[in-house]
C-alpha cells in the first residue's frame, strides 16, 4: 500500500523540480543578450520575409489576372480564322497563386506559372522565376520557409549549445544535482524552457501568416496551416532534443558547439542538397531532347493527322464510311479532315499522357528516395510535408497541369469539331469565329482538396515523430550518462 | 631562426598533430571529388544533348538532299517544298560548353542552350523548344552540388573550422598574457599563425581543386585562374577568422562570430542583394511580353492580309518556282519582325537594367564575386548566354536575308546547296580582354574585402597595443 502513496507524493515533487528548472532556464535565456538579439533577428527576418512574400504573392496574383485578361482579348482578336490554325496559335493559362505558398514557396520558383496550350502538343510550364538570372541568383532568395527550416535550427544550436556544457553551465548542473535534482529533470526542464520559447516563435509566425492570408481564410486553409505548424513544431523540438543531448554528453562548450554546427551543416545544408541528386542518379530523368524525341518518334509512327491521304488512315476511313453508311469520303455528312484532326488529337494526347505519366513515375521514385534520406536529416521529411500543405510542391503542380490538359483537349477538340461539322467540301479556305466556337470551354483551376493532400503527409509526419522520439531517447541516454557520473 | 619562423613551425606542428586536420582534409576531398564527378556527368550529358541537336540539323539536311537527288521530279515538285524552298531551311544554333564546365552549372539551366531557326519563325520563339528542361524541379530547387558550391559555401567552413581557435585558444587557456610578455608582437604571432593555416587549410584544398580539374581533363589557364581566385577567397575567410579571434573572449564566442559572418556573407547578404535587385530592378514579365508579341503577330497578319486583299493580283502564268504565297508570307514575317522588335524593346531594356544591377551587386559580398568568377571560368555565366542569344538572332536575320535572295531570284535549293552552300552558326566568344576584365573585377572585390579585414585588424591591434607593450 505504501508504494502508490509514495509515488503519488514523488510525482508533484518531480513536476515541481522540472518547473523550477524551466523557470530558471527561462531567466537565463532572457538575461542572455546574445540570445535575445539572435531570437529577435530570426523573428524579424521571418516576419520581414513573410510580409515581402505576401506582397509578392499579391503582385503575382494581380499580374496573372491581368495576363489572363489580356490573353483572352488576344484570343478573341483573332476574329474569323481557320480553327486548326487557331489551335496551333494556342492559348496561355496561368497557375493560381496558393495562399500558403507565402509561408513556403516550395518548388514554385522552378516550376513556371504559365502554360502554353496548343494543338497536337503538351508543353511543359514555362517562365520560371529562376530563368534569366546571374551569379547572384545561385544563392537563392530568402523565404519564411528558409528561415524556419534552416535558420531556426541554427538559432537552436547557438541558444542551447551551452545549456550543460562549458565551465559555468557544468558547475551549475553539478550544484543542481547536488541539491537533489536528477539529470533527467534538469534536461526536461531546460528542454521545456527552450521548447516554450520556440513554440512562442512558431505561434507568432503562424499568426502573422494567417493575418497576411486573410483573403483565403477557410476551414481548409486553417487545417493546412495548423498541420504545417505542427510539422515545424515537431522538427524544431527534435532538433532541440538532439542539441540538448549533445551538450549534456559533451563537457566542453566548444565541442558541443562544433558538434551542433556539424549536425546543422549535415542536416540542413548537405543532405537536402545531396539526397535529391543521389535520387536522380538512381532514377534518372530523361533530358528534354530525349523526352521529346521519344514522344515524336511514337507520334510519327502513327498516321499524319494533317494528311487525309495517309495510307495508315485506311482502317479508320473504312470504319467511318461504314458508320455513316456511305461509299465515298465526299458523301460523308461531315468534314473528313475535321474528323481526322479530332482522331489525331486523341492519339497524340494519349501518347503524351503516357510519356508524362512515365516521367512523373520517375519523379515519384526520386521523391520516395529523397524521403528515405530523412534517416539522416529531419529536414528531408519536413520539406515535402510543408510544401505539400502549402500546395507549392510537384503533385500540386501536376494537379494544375492535369486540369490545364483537360482544358486544352476540350478546347482543341471544340475547334476540330467546328471543322468537322461546318466546313463544306466546296470551301477552299475555311474560317470561323474561334472565340465564339470556344466560348463554352472555360478554364477554372481548383486547388487540391486537403483530403487529397493528407495521405501524402502521413509518411513525413511519421518520420518527424520518429525523430522526436529519437531525440527524447538521446536525451534519456544523456541523462543516464550524467547520472552515472554523478 | 626568427621568432615568426619558430611560431610558424610550432603552429604547423601543432596543427599536423591535431587529430582533426586529416579527417577535415579527407572530408573536403571527398566532397570535392563527388562534386567534380557530378559536374563531369552533367557536362557529359549536356555535351551529348548539344551533339544530338546538331545532329538533328545534319539529318534534316541529308534527308532533304537525298529527296532532291532520289525522289524529286518536275511533276512531284510541290510535295518536296521542304527540300527545295529556301523558306523551309532548317538550322540549329547551339551554345557549346565553356572552358571549365566541370566547375559549375552556373546559369546554364536558366538560359536556352540552343535555338531552332527557320526563316519564317518569329524571332521571339527560336529558343522556346530549348527553354524548358525535364529536370525534376525538386533537384533544381535543392541546388546543384558542384565544385563552385563546395568552394563558395564549404571552403569557408573548412578554413574557419581550423582557425576558430587561432588566438582565442591562447586566450581561453590563459596563455595570452604570457605570450604577449615575450618580445614578439601580437601582429607577428597572428601573422605566423595565419601563415600556418594558409599552408594547411587553404593550400591543400586549392591543390585538390587543381588536381581534380586536371583529372577531369580541364587544364589550362582557366584552371590556374580558378586556383588563384580560390586562394584569394580562402585567404579572405582566414583573415575573417583571425579578425573574429581578435575580438572573441573564448573559442565558443569565436565560433559564433565565424558562423554568424559566414551566414551573413554567404547566405543573408546575397539574399538581401537579390531582394534589392527585385525591388529596384525587377525582371520583365515574360507572360506580359508574350501577350504583347502575340497581339503584334495578329496585327501584322491583319495588316498584311488587308494589303494583299486590296492589291489582289491574278496568279502568275507560268507559275513561278516558288509559290507567291511564300512571298506574301515573307512580307508578313518582315512586318511581324518590325513590330516584335518595337514591342520587345521595353522588356529588353528592363532586363538589361536588371542584369546591370545584378552585376553591380556582386560587389556586395566576396561570395557572390567568387561565384561570378567561377561561372565565367566555367563558361556558364549570364553574359555568355546572352551573347549567344544575340548571335542566334543575328544568324536568323542572316538566314532571312539569304531566303529573300532565293525568293527574288525564284531559285530552288539544289543538292549542291546542301553540300556546301548552307550557312552554319558559329558562336563567337567575348574578346579575352573583356573576360579578363570581368575576372579582374571579381578578384578586385575579394581583394578589397581582404584589405578591409586587414584595416579592421590593424585598427584592433593598434587599440590593443598599449596592453602588449
Amino acid at each position: 500500500m505504501e508504494a502508490p502513496a509514495s509515488s503519488a507524493v514523488v510525482r508533484p515533487v518531480v513536476r515541481h523540480v522540472v518547473i523550477q528548472v524551466m523557470r530558471q532556464q527561462w531567466l537565463i535565456l532572457l538575461r542572455e543578450r546574445r540570445l535575445r538579439i539572435l531570437g529577435a533577428l530570426v523573428l524579424a527576418m521571418t516576419a520581414i520575409s513573410l510580409v515581402a512574400a505576401a506582397i509578392d504573392a499579391r503582385r503575382l496574383r494581380d499580374a496573372r489576372a491581368h495576363d489572363a485578361h489580356v490573353e483572352a482579348r488576344v484570343w478573341e482578336a483573332q476574329g474569323a480564322a481557320n480553327p486548326h490554325g487557331a489551335a496551333h496559335f494556342g492559348r496561355y493559362v496561368y497557375k493560381p497563386v496558393q495562399a500558403l505558398a507565402v509561408l513556403d514557396p516550395g518548388l514554385q520558383a522552378h516550376l513556371g506559372g504559365t502554360l502554353k496550350l496548343e494543338g497536337h502538343v503538351q508543353n511543359p510550364s514555362r517562365f520560371k522565376r529562376t530563368d534569366g538570372g546571374a551569379a547572384l541568383s545561385r544563392f537563392g532568395g530568402f523565404s519564411p520557409a528558409f528561415a524556419m527550416q534552416v535558420l531556426v535550427p541554427l538559432l537552436i544550436v547557438f541558444a542551447a549549445f551551452s545549456a550543460f556544457s562549458g565551465e559555468r553551465a557544468r558547475n551549475l548542473m553539478w550544484q543542481e544535482i547536488g541539491a537533489g535534482a536528477s539529470p533527467w529533470q534538469l534536461l526536461a526542464g531546460r528542454y521545456l524552457a527552450f521548447a516554450a520559447a520556440l513554440l512562442g516563435l512558431l505561434a507568432l509566425a503562424g499568426a502573422l501568416a494567417a493575418l497576411l492570408g486573410m483573403s483565403a481564410w477557410s476551414a481548409a486553409y486553417f487545417g493546412a496551416l495548423a498541420l504545417m505548424l505542427c510539422a515545424y513544431a515537431l522538427y524544431w523540438l527534435a532538433v532541440l532534443g538532439i542539441v540538448l543531448a549533445m551538450t549534456a554528453v559533451t563537457g566542453s562548450a566548444r565541442t558541443a558547439l562544433l558538434a551542433g554546427l556539424g549536425f546543422w551543416v549535415v542536416g540542413a545544408l548537405l543532405t537536402p542538397m545531396l539526397a535529391p541528386m543521389l535520387a536522380e542518379r538512381r532514377h534518372p530523368t530523361p533530358t528534354a531532347t530525349d523526352f521529346h524525341a521519344r514522344v515524336v518518334d511514337e507520334i510519327m509512327q502513327g498516321p499524319d493527322g494533317h494528311n487525309p491521304r495517309d495510307a495508315r488512315f485506311a482502317a479508320f476511313q473504312e470504319a467511318t464510311l461504314k458508320q455513316y453508311n456511305v461509299g465515298r469520303i465526299e458523301d460523308l455528312p461531315i468534314n473528313y479532315s475535321g474528323l481526322l484532326f479530332e482522331y489525331g488529337e486523341k492519339t497524340t494526347a494519349d501518347i503524351y499522357n503516357r510519356h508524362f505519366e512515365r516521367l512523373y513515375a520517375d519523379y515519384d521514385a526520386q521523391a520516395a528516395s529523397s524521403l528515405r534520406a530523412s534517416i539522416v536529416s529531419p529536414l528531408m521529411a519536413l520539406r515535402p510535408l510543408s510544401a505539400a500543405l502549402a500546395q507549392s510542391d510537384l503533385p500540386a503542380h501536376r494537379h494544375f497541369l492535369a486540369q490545364a490538359e483537360a482544358y486544352r483537349y476540350a478546347l482543341v477538340q471544340a475547334l476540330n469539331r467546328d471543322i468537322k461539322f461546318n466546313r463544306k467540301p466546296e470551301m477552299r479556305e475555311y474560317a470561323a469565329d474561334v472565340a465564339a466556337v470556344t466560348r463554352g470551354v472555360r478554364f477554372e483551376p481548383a486547388p487540391l482538396p486537403l483530403a487529397e493532400v493528407l495521405p501524402r503527409t502521413a509518411a513525413p509526419f511519421a518520420w518527424l515523430l520518429a525523430w522526436l522520439a529519437g531525440a527524447v531517447a538521446l536525451m534519456r541516454f544523456a541523462a543516464w550518462r550524467l547520472e552515472g557520473r554523478a | 631562426m626568427s621568432a615568426a619562423t619558430i611560431i610558424l613551425r610550432t603552429e604547423l606542428l601543432r596543427m599536423a598533430r591535431g587529430r582533426w586536420l586529416l579527417p577535415l582534409w579527407l572530408a573536403f576531398l571527398a566532397l570535392c571529388a563527388y562534386a567534380a564527378w557530378e559536374g563531369a556527368a552533367w557536362s557529359t550529358q549536356r555535351g551529348a544533348v548539344l551533339a544530338a541537336i546538331q545532329a538533328e540539323e545534319s539529318e534534316v539536311h541529308q534527308m532533304r538532299r537525298s529527296q532532291i537527288v532520289n525522289e524529286l521530279t518536275p511533276e512531284n515538285k510541290s510535295r518536296y517544298g521542304g527540300a527545295i524552298y529556301a523558306t523551309a531551311m532548317s538550322f540549329r544554333a547551339t551554345l557549346a560548353q565553356g572552358e571549365l564546365p566541370v566547375l559549375t552549372v552556373g546559369q546554364a539551366e536558366g538560359y536556352p542552350m540552343a535555338a531552332k531557326i527557320f526563316p519564317f519563325v518569329a524571332s521571339n520563339t527560336i529558343f522556346d523548344e530549348y527553354m524548358a528542361g525535364m529536370e525534376n524541379p525538386a533537384v533544381l530547387a535543392a541546388g546543384r552540388f558542384d565544385l563552385a558550391f563546395v568552394l563558395v559555401w564549404l571552403l569557408p567552413l573548412l578554413v574557419m573550422a581550423g582557425s576558430v581557435d587561432l588566438w582565442s585558444f591562447e586566450r581561453e587557456r590563459g596563455m595570452e598574457p604570457w605570450l604577449l610578455a615575450q618580445p614578439v608582437s601580437l601582429a607577428r604571432y597572428l601573422l605566423a599563425k595565419v601563415a600556418a593555416r594558409a599552408l594547411l587549410l587553404v593550400g591543400p584544398p586549392v591543390l585538390m581543386l587543381v588536381a581534380l580539374l586536371q583529372f577531369t581533363g580541364a587544364p589550362g589557364p582557366a584552371a590556374l585562374q580558378a586556383a588563384v581566385l580560390s586562394t584569394l577567397y580562402g585567404l579572405f575567410w582566414l583573415g575573417f577568422a583571425a579578425l573574429v579571434n581578435l575580438y572573441a573572449r573564448n573559442t565558443a564566442q569565436a565560433a559564433l562570430g565565424c558562423v554568424a559572418g559566414w551566414l551573413a556573407l554567404v547566405v543573408l547578404l546575397p539574399a538581401l542583394a537579390l531582394g534589392a535587385a527585385d525591388v529596384f530592378a525587377p525582371p520583365s514579365s515574360p507572360a506580359e511580353r508574350t501577350n504583347a508579341l502575340r497581339a503584334m503577330a495578329m496585327q501584322a497578319r491583319a495588316e498584311v492580309r488587308g494589303q494583299a486583299d486590296a492589291a489582289s493580283r491574278p496568279e502568275r502564268v507560268p507559275a513561278p518556282n516558288i509559290p507567291d504565297s511564300l512571298r506574301k508570307r515573307a512580307v508578313e514575317v518582315e512586318r511581324g519582325e518590325q513590330l516584335i522588335r518595337a514591342a520587345v524593346q521595353p522588356y529588353r531594356t528592363q532586363d538589361e537594367r536588371r542584369l546591370r544591377w545584378m552585376d553591380l551587386l556582386r560587389a556586395g559580398s566576396p561570395a557572390i564575386a567568387f561565384q561570378d568568377a567561377l561561372e565565367r571560368l566555367a563558361g556558364a555565366d549570364a553574359g555568355r548566354a546572352l551573347r549567344f542569344q544575340d548571335q542566334a538572332h543575328a544568324f536568323l536575320l542572316d538566314v532571312r536575308r539569304l531566303t529573300q535572295r532565293y525568293l527574288e531570284q525564284d531559285r530552288l535549293l539544289t543538292a549542291a546547296d546542301y553540300d556546301s552552300g548552307m550557312p552554319r552558326f558559329v558562336h563567337r566568344e567575348a574578346p579575352p580582354a573583356e573576360r579578363l576584365g570581368a575576372l579582374a573585377f571579381d578578384a578586385g572585390v575579394i581583394a578589397l574585402f581582404v584589405m578591409a579585414l586587414l584595416a579592421a585588424g590593424a585598427r584592433r591591434l593598434r587599440r590593443q597595443a598599449p596592453l602588449t607593450e
